[in-house]
């Protein structure tokens, strides 16, 4: 018998963007409170432009270009923050209690005023989680 | 002559699994490959289970504000952390654990569990290096320098084993495994553990299992860092 081993159908873009966007949802019920004015702070983008992507179901991003923007950097650094969290705390309240809490780790600054700050501060959060997540035997 | 004991490691359970019940496993793949970088192509590179793979698979590009206990600030080594046994596994992340939960200046914390897994997979200790410390009463249990010039002059390391600095017992044994061909692919055993800030005292943590044995109930900070 012969096993061939399936590959799964990539996802066309339309595909790619309403998944961006069903993430976009999950995080913004999670740690920004279903606000798309705090969700926008922390990416750097207008509210409107967040309000205009969730009512089409899909983000603007372009997912296919290989030299991706900042904001779609931004995005996925904050998508990944949000993974991380979701990895770490079981109850997801405690996700954005530890997101907007001050941490010594970070000299007295929440994880969300670093994300507020920009790409670099944003980076910051993301290989913490990352490191804190690979530590311990 | 090699041996090949059982070894232990405490790890997320969600970590390769990101999503929810609105995200198709298509989607899932998609975002994780997005949010992580990695392919396919690093999926068949390492065959093993992905709790055995993980430090492997997916680099994790630490600034130089961080490090670990073989791995120094920003360096790209990458290692994957057991124990000998499940009491001293919970002990060494029981600091982790707290280090990262105290860290938050809050209170707001939910009592609820962090669920957690609790893997072991067979080890095989060929060439495996001893790194003794000598005075280990006297060792800083934080300063990992002892180690990191181990790691940074040892370029053909591929396994090293060290006295459990954190296990009070003083009797438990760490391991820093730097090749996934030393891991079986497969895991021995996986079992659900909870891990929660105790109420009862400041600083000091919990564990529930009801099948993993020969856990520490208690764990306070002062012991472990």
């Amino acid at each position: 018998m012969t096993i061939v081993a399936q590959q799964r159908q990539e996802l066309s873009d339309k595909e790619k963007k309403q998944a961006i966007c069903k993430l976009m949802l999950q995080i913004l019920e999670i740690l920004f409170d279903q606000n798309n004015a705090k969700l926008a702070l922390h990416l750097g983008l207008s509210r409107s432009v967040i309000g205009k992507w969730i009512r089409a179901g899909e983000c603007g991003y372009n997912v296919s270009q290989k030299e991706r923007d900042n904001d779609y950097q931004k995005f996925l650094v904050l998508a990944s923050i949000h993974r991380s969290l979701y990895s770490i705390f079981t109850n997801p309240k405690d996700r954005a209690i530890w997101f907007y809490a001050s941490n010594s780790d970070f000299h007295g600054a929440s994880p969300s005023d670093l994300v507020k700050s920009g790409i670099l501060g944003a980076v910051t959060v993301k290989q913490y989680l990352d490191y804190q997540r690979g530590l311990g035997v | 002559m090699s041996s090949y004991p059982t070894v232990f490691r405490i790890f997320s359970p969600t970590d390769m699994s990101y999503g929810g019940d609105e995200l198709s496993a298509r989607e899932v793949d998609f975002l994780e490959e997005e949010i992580n970088g990695t392919s396919d192509q690093s999926a068949q590179r390492y065959p093993h289970e992905p709790w055995i793979a993980a430090p492997f698979r997916y680099p994790i590009p630490v600034g130089t504000q961080f490090q670990s206990r073989l791995v120094p600030a920003g360096s790209t080594i990458r290692c994957f952390y057991a124990a000998d046994t499940a009491r001293t596994c919970a002990y060494e992340s029981a600091y982790h654990f707290m280090r990262f939960r105290l860290a938050s200046h809050t209170s707001a914390f939910s009592q609820s569990y962090s669920k957690k897994m609790l893997g072991s997979v067979k080890l095989d200790l060929q060439d495996c290096a001893d790194i003794k410390v000598e005075d280990p009463e006297r060792l800083e249990k934080s300063d990992y320098s002892l180690f990191h010039n181990w790691s940074i002059s040892n370029k053909t390391r591929r396994t090293a084993q060290y006295a459990s600095l954190r296990d009070p017992s003083r009797k438990g044994y760490c391991y820093g495994v730097f090749r996934i061909e030393r891991l079986s692919q497969r895991s021995e055993g996986i079992w659900p553990l909870y891990l929660t800030m105790d109420p009862s005292a400041d600083q000091a943590m919990r564990y529930r299992s009801d099948f993993a044995h020969d856990l520490p109930e208690q764990v306070r900070f002062s012991d472990v860092r």
